[in-house]
């Protein structure tokens, strides 16, 4: 019978230093392993939702839902959610939903955008004018085909 | 308990690395919180007895490996699984989720090879008598686990919700049902209903991801704990010889520095089988459509499955009885067999071990080919 | 198509061919490699206090490979010539016509190996030591020299490189693209399988602390060669024609269903076996007097693992030839598939051993299948025709024929019409549908489905219509 791992003796220190390196190769072949782990878990970056002449379908509203100006709601796209109005004028406009404050969604009221959460107030172009938020809404160009809304890429600013 | 540290006992400062390192006082400190120095003790001087057979001590440690891997790939697949959704989950898993194929391969495989490691080890401990007193506990809660670890088996395949799953799952079911008394109550409570549909599902689902694992780890302790505590069995042959020429491997680390290259080929073969034979995603389950030609249930039922349907017509109810006394024999074994010495061969035991080993086999392979 | 076919039941013959030589190669390569480790322990023997105990093991060890090799070895190794011949003379034939000098060579390598090491084995306590050394050294460089040999006609097959067979160029074909990076993949690997064998055999020693020396000589065998290979296997890899590496990169599809492509699995396998290795190894390094024949049996199972993975995705890949780009696995020759007059004429006035039976029959359809298809498919066993048709109809299977070479793992369907219709009526016939061929004939399908590649409505592609790279048990 050995005692193999209790009396330290001489020349001990070279076989604990190549033990102690086994442990650690295998701890590390260990993480090695959990790579597939990983990319299975990991969330997989989104893809491209615009398709390749930059257009996007809108999901939630058809054209006749604001054919008329005043008229607007929430909708959103594969890239995130939506408001989509018409303005007094008759324009067809979307605007990002995602209020530059802290993320909740905005509500179209008629003349203005309105954030519930933290009182935050846009105009009908995007840009804040009232409250807490720091950013305007991002502005999308939208258009309508077939009686179904696109939404393209924004352009580089 | 009193509210003060406790002292480190003599001999584990003695065994402990100098105070000055760090693992050192690390040891130092946690034993003054925790007097657990008996069982580490108890455990550094474990021994693994060493001769012919000792082979076959091998073959638990390897179950409780695949059912580990069981364990991690299932909680992966439970990620993207959704019970209300299991077919189109399940190919998403196999289609799109990045390596998601190799999980459920890896899934379905190592399930298959725990319960192969499974069968050995009984047959294992069986042959070398090691259910007699004082271990007869652990023989028991070992034929437990047997069994729900089949149940596992069986309640993991219906949830893929392919055709195979279905039909095969239905297959069981159905021969459930005819066990007199209890068997059409618990075929209806299994299913959720008079036919197999997507509440069985749900029933299926919470069988398997939480009672059978919360009973089986329960019983899986117990296991282990009667084994730490009773120590490795003996073959007779061994216990006679004297002391000073039995040999022993002490656990930590020589036995368990020649378990880890099994371990490794274990993990190797289940890579291999994985990435070779992926296991396939069949056409969604359609309840109104006719069977695969050939559906038969999982290997591991084959054998049961087969047997039955050499009791045709009213025999069947013969054929079950079979069926119940045979688990029944296996349990009650350790109390018939007591005097005899576990190296003689020929008694009615080894005889009978032999019987169903041969005819396990036999049915499977029949069952398999039919 | 110009020889009989060998119907092996549900194995088929080419997977009658992959259990023989899967067997084969792990002893071929430990009978190459231990010769080196022959002569290496040979003089390290010399060197050790205790040289008789040493050499009396080394005496064990080479009654193992004595036996291993030349007994099992052998025995596979014509058990590869056998199977070879009777699954692919086409193929047996055009390598031999090459290469027959190499063929010869190999031959003479192969008694002269033996020769030396039963000189070896049986003078092994009454030889010199120089006479010892000098013959496991003789049998180490001939046994290699059958290797270098072998190796250029095992890769011509994959990579022919600049040999075509108008040019019949043998140098080219013999020093192929592909024929170094085997050569180095081979002897490297043939190494970490010598000490595999080692292990074993040391093993069974009852000393532990003499065990422990043996075990440490055995493992700097296995390191090198176990973190060298998966590189070389990348080489290897680079060499691989277009087609190959189409087959690899494409997902396993339909209902086996995956985005693993094969190459992404065959690398995940070959990683998890070298990696096994070297830790397992290592571990035999730090405990070297607890290793027993189990231990040593499971790193010689990872290694096989490893090989048989190898191997089964390289098959994978050969596919649809079995000399690449020259002759289709079922005996076609490429030159005549690209002449459409030889490709659509009738088939039976072209194939020799077909039985003479009637065109338009059942028969007809069967001697079809057995001529162009049971070379890689069984009817209902491995690689299964009556499964991969599950969903066929009539009109389906005959238009199917027409384009299956597009699938990249098919050659293109040799003959007119009637022998698609022949071989559709056979393929329904085995899953209990009879017609009858002429029915199926296109002038007689004039109430066609169109091009229904969903015919039972069930929403999923059929099997025929699968990108390259499906591989099933079935």
């Amino acid at each position: 019978m050995t005692d193999s791992n209790t009396t330290r003796r001489e020349g001990d220190g070279g076989r604990r230093r190549f033990l102690g390196g086994l442990g650690l190769l295998s701890m590390a072949w260990a993480g090695g392993l959990l790579y597939p782990v990983y990319r299975y878990l990991a969330p997989t970056i989104p893809k491209d939702p615009f398709d390749a002449e930059g257009k996007a379908p809108v999901e939630g509203v058809k054209a006749e839902d604001i054919a008329q100006p005043g008229q607007g709601r929430n909708a959103g796209f594969a890239g995130g959610g939506l408001v989509v109005f018409r303005t007094p004028e008759g324009e067809l406009r979307a605007l990002s939903s995602k209020c530059t404050h802290a993320g909740c969604n905005v509500e179209f009221q008629g003349g203005s955008i309105h954030c519930h959460c933290h009182g935050g107030v846009y105009d009908l172009e995007g840009k804040n004018v009232s409250g807490p938020p720091p950013k305007p809404l991002t502005r999308y160009r939208v258009a309508e085909q077939g009686g179904l809304l696109y939404v393209y890429r924004p352009d580089k600013a | 308990m009193a509210d003060h540290m406790h002292t480190v006992p003599e001999e584990a400062l003695k065994e402990l690395p100098p105070a000055h390192k760090a693992l050192g006082k690390l040891g130092r400190a946690l034993l003054a919180r925790f007097p657990v120095w008996p069982i580490v003790d108890f455990l550094r001087n474990k021994k693994v007895p060493e001769h012919r057979h000792a082979a076959w001590y091998m073959m638990g440690g390897l179950a409780l490996f695949f059912f580990a891997i069981q364990v991690f790939t299932g909680i992966l697949l439970m990620v993207y699984y959704r019970p209300a959704e299991p077919w189109q989950s399940v190919q998403r898993i196999v289609m799109e989720v990045p390596y998601g194929n190799l999980m459920r391969s890896i899934h379905h495989w190592s399930a298959n090879l725990m319960i192969l490691t499974l069968f050995l080890h009984m047959f294992s401990a069986y042959f070398m008598k090691a259910y007699r007193a004082p271990r007869e506990g652990t023989w028991l809660v070992g034929l437990a686990l047997l069994g729900l670890c089949m149940a596992f088996g069986f309640s993991g395949y219906l949830l893929p919700w392919d055709d195979l799953s279905f039909f095969a799952t239905n297959v069981g079911l159905t021969e459930m049902e005819k066990a007199p008394g209890l068997g059409p109550w618990l075929a209806s409570l299994l299913r959720g209903g008079p036919a197999v549909t997507t509440d069985t599902i749900g029933r299926f689902y919470v069988l398997h991801v939480v009672v059978l694992p919360l009973a089986v780890l329960g019983l899986i302790g117990m296991h282990l704990l009667f084994v730490q505590i009773q120590g490795m069995s003996e073959p007779d042959s061994f216990a006679a010889l004297p002391a000073c020429q039995k040999k022993h491997k002490k656990f930590f680390f020589d036995y368990f520095a020649s378990e880890i290259p099994v371990w490794l080929a274990a993990f190797a073969l289940l890579v291999a089988l994985s990435a070779i034979w992926p296991r396939a995603l069949e056409a969604e389950a359609d309840p109104f459509g006719a069977a695969p030609l050939g559906i038969k249930p999982e290997w591991y039922f084959l054998a049961q499955y087969q047997a039955l349907k050499l009791f045709p017509g009213k025999l069947e109810y013969a054929g079950m009885a079979l069926m119940g006394i045979v688990p029944l024999l296996c349990a009650l074994v350790p109390f018939f067999d007591r005097a005899v010495p576990s190296d003689r061969r020929g008694t009615w035991i080894e005889r009978a071990g032999v019987a169903l080993l041969v005819g396990f086999v036999v049915l499977t392979v029949w069952g398999w080919i039919s | 198509m110009n020889y009989p076919i060998w119907d092996v039941g549900g194995l088929g013959a080419g997977l009658v061919v992959a259990i023989i030589a899967i067997i084969h190669v792990l002893i071929s390569h430990v009978a190459v490699g231990g010769g080196a480790f022959l002569v290496v322990a040979e003089i390290w023997s010399r060197r050790q206090p205790d040289g008789q105990r040493v050499r009396d093991w080394l005496h064990t060890f080479a009654t193992f490979f004595l036996v291993y090799t030349t007994v099992l070895g052998a025995t596979t190794g014509v058990g590869i010539w056998f199977s070879v011949q009777l699954a692919s003379a086409e193929a047996i034939s055009l390598l031999i016509h090459q290469f027959v000098f190499a063929w010869a060579i190999e031959w003479v390598f192969f008694l002269s190996e033996l020769t030396v090491l039963y000189l070896y084995y049986y003078g092994f306590k009454r030889n010199t030591p120089r006479m010892q050394t000098f013959l496991a050294g003789a049998y180490f460089v001939i046994a290699w020299g059958s290797l270098v040999v072998i190796n250029g006609i095992l890769t011509f097959m994959l990579t022919p490189g600049a040999w075509t067979i108008e040019n019949k160029d043998i140098a080219a074909g013999f020093f192929n693209p592909g024929y170094f990076p085997a050569l180095l993949i081979r002897t490297v690997t043939m190494f970490l399988l010598a000490g595999l064998a080692g292990f074993l055999v040391a093993s069974r020693i009852r000393d532990e602390e003499f065990k422990g020396r043996i075990i440490q000589f055995c493992v700097k065998w296995v390191i090198p060669g176990a973190i060298l290979v998966p590189g070389l296997g990348y080489w290897y890899f680079t060499t691989l024609p277009a087609s190959t590496v189409t087959i690899l990169a494409g997902g396993t599809v339909g209902v086996v269903g995956g985005t693993l492509s094969a190459l992404t699995r065959m690398a995940i396998l070959a990683g998890v076996a070298g990696t096994s290795l070297v830790l397992g190894t290592l571990v035999f390094a730090a405990y070297p007097k607890t290793v027993n024949t189990i231990a040593a049996i499971s790193m010689l199972l990872v290694a096989q693992l490893g090989i048989m993975g190898a191997e089964f995705f390289r098959e994978m890949g050969r596919k649809p030839y079995v000399i690449h780009g020259v002759l289709y696995s079922n005996g076609l020759w490429v030159k005549d598939a690209k002449d459409p007059a030889r490709l659509n004429g009738p088939y039976l006035e072209k194939a020799k051993w077909h039985g003479g039976v009637a065109s338009g029959t059942l028969a007809h359809g069967e001697q079809v299948f057995r001529l162009q298809c049971a070379s890689c498919h069984t009817r209902d066993g491995y690689r299964s025709v009556v499964y991969r048709t599950r969903n066929w109809t009539a009109g389906f299977g005959s238009r199917w024929l027409g384009t299956m070479h597009d699938m990249g793992v098919m050659p293109p369907f040799q003959g007119d019409a009637l022998d698609k219709a022949a071989l559709v009526a056979y393929v329904l016939s085995l899953r209990g549908e009879t017609v009858d061929p002429r029915d199926l004939l296109p002038d007689r399908q004039a109430t066609a489905q169109g091009d229904d590649l969903d015919p039972d409505g069930s929403g999923q592609a059929l099997p025929g219509l699968e990108v390259a790279g499906a591989e099933v048990g079935r």
